[in-house]
């Protein structure tokens, strides 16, 4: 019986030294990471920081770092790419605003619009907060007008009807949203352009005509994926195929 | 006035002394020795305090050393020493001549003890010389050729309370090289006020020239506070007795400055030492700010207009004049209100000393900008001071002035910023700030970007969303169930079955158990109608039981069976046991076919 205590002690010990290793181990790349920057070891920095995204890590500050060392080290592709996906976990902080807008007035193709002024100003709040804010905001919101019709059937209270009523419709606001940003994020996908230069063709293969060009860090929506190609549409009107490659998805 | 001197190397006898008298008669001086010829002069032996007299050692033969320092009831002034050279019968005698001004410290019989004088080595000593000092008599203005006096404006003053001490300097004879030492005025701030020219005045009958100097004092503390003498120094031209007098061609040459008739002789006049009381001011009620004025003062304020445009501007005036600490005055507290702004322009100070003191006006001008229309009323403008005269603090107000601000279209979106009127703003033309350049901000170093943020999954949130719908649908059945109500046939079903139970009970009183059996029966018959209730009649019962799906036999028995109870309860004792049992088996056969 003491035996098989003891082994259960050294087992639960192994578990939690496995877990402090594994925990530790983002912490100190992330720390040499930094290191490197400082020592404008630019290119290095950029690798560490994509290892720890790469290990499962989702974070906005670390999106943000990983976005200025592939900016520094002259990668305007995906510093667009993942100053891009740190925003939607970080949509009000300020130095990423700043150094998106940055690296946005140096991609050489003007912007096109993909997403219409009188969608963001109708669902201001898909803008202001990130899509985990939204989900959160759905769920206690969901929780709250559950809460509210409960107390109401107890307290026949007349005030808490209307409230069941603004709590139920803010929660529905808040659903809608985080389904819509589902569906986003399945369906109607936006990437980045990856090389210098990128041609995009009539169609799948490399000798069909070159439609138009684009450049680093140029954002489009991925319409449709065939085979190893996705067809994109960069603005009204300018639509091709692009080798997958060539744009990752934000 | 003239005293001898006596050497102090006469120590020798009688004969001795004779001797070398003789001696010296014959051989060397056929008039006088040496200790005959040293003799000390001075020029009166009664004087006032206010005087000074004349001391002059005359030392035949040459230069020699003379120690004054044996003198203490006088002030001893060196005036330097002079020497002469005379040749009379042939014979060339030479003398220097040591002259002190003695300014006498205290009245009475003074002394000038003998002064040592060292010459060739040998030590002569002077008789001591004694001068009456006496206050001065009226009467002996007449025979003083000059004298000094000091007055003040007032001896009970108040502290910051200004007065006037004036300095007269009455001369009957020409003097020359004048030369004056005013007090240090300790304890007072002192402004000289401008001169007056001499003038000539008559005092006891003698005709004076007076030289008058006035200042303004201010005391600065309070207590008793002494002011020091002012002494002047000059010398008085006299005439040389046996010069010429009356030149019949020129009156100009009569004078004996330039006739060469004149001497001069060094005189000191002083004033006599004051004292004043300076008390603290009383202490004030604390109504009114103090504004730190004294004297007599007047107010006055006056605003340029009375209605303006929104933007523009009103000017306060507020003069304070009168006589006293004007030019300390300051800016009254005003009470404006919010619809304007204050821009105080620097005070005009036109303040000047006089024979009275420092009186004038000082002048504060303030611009009043409207920035809201409205009407608005002015407060007055308070002015709280002291007056020595009195000895009471007094406060001054003007009346309040009313003030009507109207909206000016033009300057509608006219907004004033900060302190300054908009038109004193010096217009800065808004740069757009450009970048000189440009670089990305630094990294975000902190650990918390290693901590995942990942998002829920789609199933994580259906739930998320789920869970709450159904726990308030289970609550709600739960509450629903638990708070159930009862129908009045299950109620009153359940107290027939109740009392049914206890009439069965061993050793239960006849009369009791009874009670219970028509209670039982009772409640079966309205458990079955469907009613809640506790009595009825027969009739209603039997209409009750009518209503329902009973067969009539069955409606019969219940009907007789509760006569039979009634009958046993009230009517006497069963008798048997064996009735109640009867009885108890009856109604719960009935009741089974009563409920439903």
């Amino acid at each position: 019986m003491r035996n098989g205590y003891k082994i259960a002690w050294i087992v639960l010990l192994g578990i939690g030294l496995a877990k402090s290793l594994y925990a530790a181990e983002p912490a100190g790349r992330f720390l040499a990471a930094v290191k490197q920057y400082q020592e404008k070891d630019y290119a290095g920095a950029a690798a560490e920081f994509q290892q720890i995204a790469a290990g499962g890590m989702v974070n906005g500050a670390l999106f943000y770092n990983l976005a200025n060392a592939y900016f520094k080290s002259g990668d305007m592709g995906r510093a667009v790419l993942w100053y891009e996906r740190a925003q939607r976990l970080l949509p009000r902080d300020p130095d990423l605003k700043f150094n998106l807008n940055y690296v946005r007035s140096l991609v050489k193709d003007e912007a096109g619009t993909t997403t219409s002024p009188l969608y963001q100003v109708l669902f201001f709040w898909n803008h202001l907060l990130s899509r985990t804010a939204i989900l959160w905001c759905a769920v206690f919101g969901n929780m709250l007008f559950w809460m509210v019709v409960l107390l109401q059937y107890l307290l026949r209270a007349r005030i808490l009807r209307y409230f069941s009523y603004f709590s139920g419709l803010l929660a529905l606001v808040f659903i809608m949203t985080a389904f819509y940003n589902y569906y986003e994020y399945a369906f109607q996908k936006q990437a980045v352009v990856l090389p210098e230069t990128l041609a995009v063709r009539a169609g799948l293969s490399d000798e069909d005509t070159e439609l138009f060009r684009l450049h680093a860090g140029s954002r489009v929506r991925i319409e449709k994926e065939k085979d190893d190609c996705y067809r994109i549409l960069f603005s009204e009107g300018k639509i091709g195929w692009v080798k997958k490659s060539q744009v990752e998805v934000i | 006035m003239i005293a001898t001197l006596q050497s102090r190397t006469s120590h020798f006898n009688l004969n001795q002394l004779f001797f070398s008298l003789v001696a010296a008669a014959f051989l060397f001086f056929p008039g006088k020795t040496l200790a005959d010829e040293v003799k000390a002069v001075i020029d009166r032996t009664r004087m006032t305090p206010e005087e000074s007299a004349q001391l002059s050692i005359i030392v035949p033969g040459g230069e020699a050393s003379v120690d004054v320092s044996v003198i203490k009831d006088f002030k001893v002034i060196s005036q330097g020493t002079s020497s002469s050279i005379q040749i009379i019968n042939g014979r060339v005698t030479r003398e220097a001549r040591y002259n002190y001004a003695l300014l006498p410290l205290k009245e009475g019989a003074l002394v000038i003890p003998a002064v040592e004088v060292r010459l060739d080595g040998k030590t002569y000593k002077t008789n001591s010389i004694q001068i009456l000092v006496t206050r001065s008599q009226k009467e002996d203005h007449g025979r003083r050729p000059l004298f000094a006096e000091a007055a003040l404006s007032d001896e009970n003053l108040y502290v910051g309370q200004q007065f006037i001490y004036t300095l007269r300097f009455y001369t009957a004879v020409r003097i020359a090289n004048a030369g004056l030492q005013q007090p240090d005025f300790n304890g007072f701030t002192s402004k000289e006020i401008q001169r007056k020219e001499p003038f000539r005045q008559i005092v006891d009958g003698q005709e004076y020239t007076v030289t008058e100097l006035a200042y303004i004092l201010t005391p600065l503390k309070s207590g008793r506070i002494e002011i020091n003498p002012a002494v002047l120094t000059c010398d008085v031209v006299k005439q040389r007795p046996g010069s010429r007098r009356g030149f019949p061609f020129d009156s100009f040459f009569d004078d004996p400055f330039f006739s060469g008739g004149a001497e001069l002789e060094s005189r000191i006049v002083k004033t006599l030492p004051m004292e004043i009381n300076v008390r603290s001011l009383p202490p004030d009620d604390g109504t009114e700010k103090f504004s730190g004025l004294l004297g007599r003062i007047d107010l006055q304020v006056q605003l340029d207009q009375n209605k303006l445009k929104m933007g523009d501007s009103a000017t306060m005036t507020i003069i304070i004049s009168g006589q006293g600490n004007i030019m300390d005055a300051q800016l009254p507290e005003m009470n404006i209100p919010d619809g304007f702004k204050l821009y105080p322009d620097s005070p005009q100070d036109e303040v000047a000393p006089g024979p009275n003191g420092y009186s004038g006006k000082k002048t504060f001008r303030v611009a009043l900008v409207a920035v809201a229309p409205g009407n608005y009323e002015i407060a007055p403008i308070r002015l709280h001071y002291f007056d020595p005269a009195d000895g009471k603090y007094h406060t001054l107000a003007s009346s309040a002035f009313g003030l009507e601000v109207l909206p000016d279209e033009k300057q509608a979106d006219l907004k004033i910023v900060g302190q300054a009127q908009t038109d004193q703003i010096p217009k800065i033309k808004k740069k757009k700030v450009e970048f000189s350049e440009q670089d990305i901000l630094p990294l975000k170093d902190g650990l918390e970007a290693v901590e995942n943020q990942k998002e829920l999954s789609l199933s994580w949130f259906v739930m998320l969303l789920l869970i709450p719908g159904f726990s308030a649908w289970g609550a709600l059945a739960l509450i629903r169930f638990v708070g159930k109500e009862k129908s009045p046939s299950e109620i009153m079903a359940k107290r027939a079955s109740i009392a049914l139970k206890n009439a069965r009970q061993k050793g239960l009183a006849e009369a009791e158990g009874l009670a219970l059996l028509h209670k039982a029966l009772m409640a079966a018959v309205f458990a079955r109608a469907g009613l809640q209730q506790e009595a009825a009649t027969y009739q209603e019962v039997e209409n009750l039981l009518r209503q329902t799906a009973l067969p009539g036999e069955t409606i019969t028995q219940i009907l007789g069976l509760l006569a039979d109870i009634d009958s046993a309860r009230y009517g006497g004792s069963l008798g048997k046991r064996t009735g109640y049992e009867l009885l108890l088996d009856k109604t719960k056969g009935l009741i089974r076919k009563i409920l439903p």
